[in-house]
C-alpha cells in the first residue's frame, strides 16, 4: 500500500472539453478517499489519469513518492474496479482472478494460493469454474473486486463499483466494502455520484464540480459546514433548502418571499441564500415562526415523513422532514415554519460561497 | 390461422429457393457418375448405370492431386496471412488514433472495388519483376490484395464492438498491449476470425482469373484452372470435368457446414450485445 498524490492535474480532451482544472489531492496510506460529484464533473477522469489510461494535459501523478506520470498502466501497479466490471467474458472466474498474477509471472502455486484465498474471503470459492455470464450481478461485482484484491496493488481505484447493483444488494455490498477496506488497510480512491455511498464509506470526501474541487474534508464536516451552495445542495438527503433573500437595514434582518430570519452574519452581502436542512425545519401553527406556508405534498417514507410546503406569497417550495411520531399535516393546511437560526447556513448569492462560520 | 399460413408460405418459398440452388449441384453429382456415352442422352434424375470411371480417370489418367495440392497450399497460405495481418491492421485501425486513419479505411475499400481484370496486367508486370510468375507467392500476393481489404473491414467492425474497458482492464492487470490483444481481443473475436478465414479460403479456392494469368503450366495450376484446361485427345472430357467439380466442391462444402454456426455468429457479431 502506498500514498497517492495528484499535483495540479489538468485534463483537456482532444475535442476541447475541459475535464479537470488543476486538481490537487493526496490519498494517504490506507485511506479511503471518495470523489463525489454529478455526472460529467471529471471524477472518472481522475481515476483514468491515476491508472495511466489517459495522460494529463498538465500536472503530475505520484505513487509511493515516485513520479509515474509518464508510465503506462502496466507499470503503475494499481488496480481498478470498473463500473461495468470489465470481467474477461471468455475466462473462468479463476482465470479472471489469476490473470494479473500470471502477467506478473508469479509461480503457479503462489497464484493458486492467492486466488483461493481471495475467493474464500469474497465467498467465490464455489464459483471459480464459472464464466462471468453465469454469475449474478452481485457475484460479478465480487469477482471484479477480487481481481483487484488478489494483486495486492499499491492502490485501488474504484469507479462507481456499486452502481449496477439493485438497492438492497448495494447497501449490503457497501457495508462489506467498508469492512474490507479497514481489514486490508488499503489505499483507495473511490468515485461515485451517490452521496450516501460517499458519506458512509469515505475517510475523506472530495466534492468535484466541472473539474474543480469544491470542498475536501471528513464526510460529516463537509455535510455540516458546506463550503458553498453547490456542496450544500449536493450532499445530504433530502437536499438542503436554499432560499434567496436580501438584507434589510443594519440589524442583520434577512427577508425573502414568505420568510424573514435574523441575524445574518456581520460580513454578509446584500443578496444571499439562506440554507436550512429539511430535518431542522419545524412545523407550527400559522404565524408562529419565521415563515408562513401552505402544505403542498405529504410523502410518508416509513420512518419519517417528507412534507413539501409552499411559502406564502408564491414563494419557494421548502422540504420539511418530520419524525415518525409527528402529526401528519393535511394538504392545503396553513402552517408556520420554525427556522432555528443556529441551524441556518448563509451563502453569498453572487458566487455561492459560504458566509460566516 | 393467418400467421400459420404466412409461415407455411415462407417455408415453401425457402424450400423452393433451396431446391433451385441445389438442383444444378445435384445434376452435376448425377452426371459425374454417368458413363461418358450416356451423358448426352438427356437429363436423368438418377444415374441409370452408375460408374466411378470418371473419378478413377481423374487420379490415374491425369494427376488431379497436383492442382488440389496447389489450391490447398495457396488458399491456406493466403488465409493464414490474411487473417493474421488483417487482425493486426484492423486492431490498429479500430483502436489507435493516427493521422489519415479515415483515409486509409476508405482507401482499403476502394482497392476492393477495382475490377479484377483491370489489375491483371499491372500485377503481371510486378510479379515478373519479382520473379514470382508461376510460383505460390505469385498467387498468394495478388489474392491478399483482394482478400485483405474485406478482412480488415470486417474485423475493424468487430474490434470496435468489443468494449475498450476489457483491454484497459488487462493493461492495468499488467498485460502489454500485444499480450492483451492475444489474451483478450483475439479469443473474443474468434467467431469473426473464423468467418473471415472461411470467406478468404473460399475466395482463393474458387479464384480463376489470377490463377490462369499468373501460372504457366500444370506445376502450379490450381483446381479451377486445371479443370478449365482439361483436354482429351479428340473431345472435351465432360465426365472428368464434372467429377473434378465434385471433388473440388466437397472439401469446401464440408468446411462451411462444419463452421456454419460460427459464420452466422461471426457475421452478426455486435448486432446484439451480450
Amino acid at each position: 500500500m502506498a500514498e497517492l498524490r495528484l499535483d495540479a492535474l489538468h485534463k483537456i480532451h482532444p475535442n476541447g472539453v475541459v475535464a479537470l482544472r488543476g486538481l490537487d489531492l493526496a490519498v494517504h496510506h490506507g485511506e479511503l478517499v471518495v470523489l463525489v460529484g454529478p455526472s460529467g464533473c471529471g471524477k472518472t477522469t481522475v481515476l483514468r489519469l491515476v491508472a495511466g489510461l489517459e495522460e494529463p494535459t498538465r500536472g503530475r501523478v505520484w505513487i509511493e513518492g515516485r513520479d509515474v506520470t509518464a508510465l503506462p498502466p502496466q507499470e503503475r501497479d494499481v488496480a481498478m474496479v470498473f463500473q461495468s466490471y470489465a470481467l474477461y467474458p471468455h475466462k473462468s472466474v479463476r482465470d479472471n482472478l489469476a490473470f494479473g498474477l500470471r502477467m506478473r509471472r508469479l509461480a503457479r502455486e503462489d497464484i493458486a494460493r492467492r486466488v483461493e484465498g481471495v475467493a474464500a474471503t469474497l465467498g467465490l470459492a464455489e464459483l471459480l469454474e464459472r464464466r462471468p455470464a453465469q454469475l449474478s450481478g452481485g457475484q460479478r461485482q465480487r469477482v471484479a473486486l477480487g481481481r483487484a484484491m488478489v494483486r495486492e496493488p499499491k492502490a485501488f481505484l474504484l469507479d462507481e463499483p456499486l452502481s449496477n447493483l439493485d438497492a438492497r444488494l448495494r447497501a449490503e455490498t457497501r457495508a462489506e466494502l467498508g469492512r474490507l477496506h479497514r481489514r486490508l488497510a488499503a489505499t483507495m480512491l473511490y468515485v461515485t455520484h451517490d452521496q450516501e455511498e460517499a458519506m458512509t464509506l469515505a475517510d475523506r470526501l472530495v466534492v468535484l464540480r466541472d473539474g474543480a474541487v469544491q470542498q475536501v474534508g471528513a464526510p460529516l464536516a463537509v455535510h455540516d459546514r458546506p463550503a458553498n451552495a453547490f456542496v450544500a445542495a449536493f450532499l445530504g438527503a433530502p437536499a438542503m433548502n436554499l432560499l434567496p433573500g436580501e438584507r434589510e437595514g443594519s440589524g442583520g434582518l434577512v427577508r425573502g418571499r414568505g420568510f424573514r430570519v435574523q441575524p445574518a452574519p456581520q460580513q454578509a452581502p446584500r443578496t444571499l441564500w439562506v440554507g436550512v436542512r429539511p430535518v431542522h425545519v419545524a412545523l407550527g401553527p400559522p404565524g408562529s415562526g419565521e415563515a408562513d406556508a401552505r402544505i403542498e405534498l405529504v410523502e410518508p417514507l416509513g420512518s419519517s415523513v417528507l412534507v413539501h410546503v409552499r411559502l406564502a406569497g408564491e414563494g419557494e417550495t421548502v422540504r420539511v422532514l418530520l419524525g415518525a411520531g409527528a402529526r401528519l399535516p393535511r394538504l392545503g393546511e396553513a402552517v408556520g415554519l420554525r427556522l432555528p437560526v443556529q441551524c441556518l447556513h448563509w451563502f453569498d448569492a453572487r458566487d455561492g460561497r459560504r458566509i460566516g462560520p | 390461422m393467418r400467421r400459420g399460413a404466412g409461415r407455411a408460405a415462407a417455408a415453401a418459398g425457402t424450400a423452393l429457393l433451396a431446391a433451385g440452388l441445389a438442383l444444378p449441384l445435384y445434376l452435376v453429382l448425377v452426371a459425374s457418375v454417368t458413363p461418358e456415352a450416356d451423358l448426352f442422352e438427356g437429363m436423368a434424375w438418377l444415374p441409370p448405370d452408375p460408374t466411378a470411371e470418371h473419378y478413377r480417370a481423374l487420379f490415374t489418367e491425369r494427376d488431379f492431386w497436383l492442382p488440389l495440392r496447389n489450391s490447398l497450399v495457396v488458399a491456406a497460405a493466403t488465409t493464414l496471412l490474411c487473417v493474421g495481418l488483417g487482425a493486426a491492421c484492423a486492431w490498429a485501425l479500430a483502436r489507435l488514433r493516427f493521422r489519415g486513419r479515415g483515409l486509409l479505411l476508405a482507401g482499403l475499400l476502394v482497392v476492393g472495388l477495382f475490377p479484377q481484370i483491370s489489375l491483371v496486367a499491372p500485377l503481371y508486370l510486378l510479379l515478373r519483376a519479382l520473379g514470382w510468375i508461376d510460383s505460390y507467392p505469385g498467387l498468394v500476393l495478388p489474392y491478399l490484395t483482394f482478400a485483405m481489404p474485406l478482412a480488415v473491414w470486417l474485423l475493424v467492425g468487430v474490434f470496435r464492438e468489443l468494449p475498450l474497458e476489457l483491454e484497459e482492464a488487462a493493461w492495468i492487470d499488467g498485460a502489454s498491449r500485444l499480450r492483451a490483444f492475444r489474451e483478450v481481443v483475439l479469443p473474443l473475436a474468434a467467431p469473426a476470425l473464423a468467418s473471415t478465414a472461411i470467406l478468404t479460403f473460399l475466395y482463393c479456392w474458387n479464384e480463376f482469373l489470377f490463377a490462369l494469368s499468373f501460372t504457366l503450366g500444370p506445376e502450379r495450376q490450381t483446381v479451377p484452372v486445371a479443370v478449365a484446361l482439361f483436354r482429351g485427345e479428340y473431345r472435351i472430357p465432360w465426365g472428368q470435368i464434372l467429377a473434378a467439380s465434385v471433388v473440388a466442391t466437397a472439401p469446401v462444402a464440408v468446411l462451411v457446414l462444419a463452421f456454419q454456426r460460427r459464420i452466422v455468429r461471426g457475421l452478426t457479431t455486435g448486432a446484439v450485445k451480450g
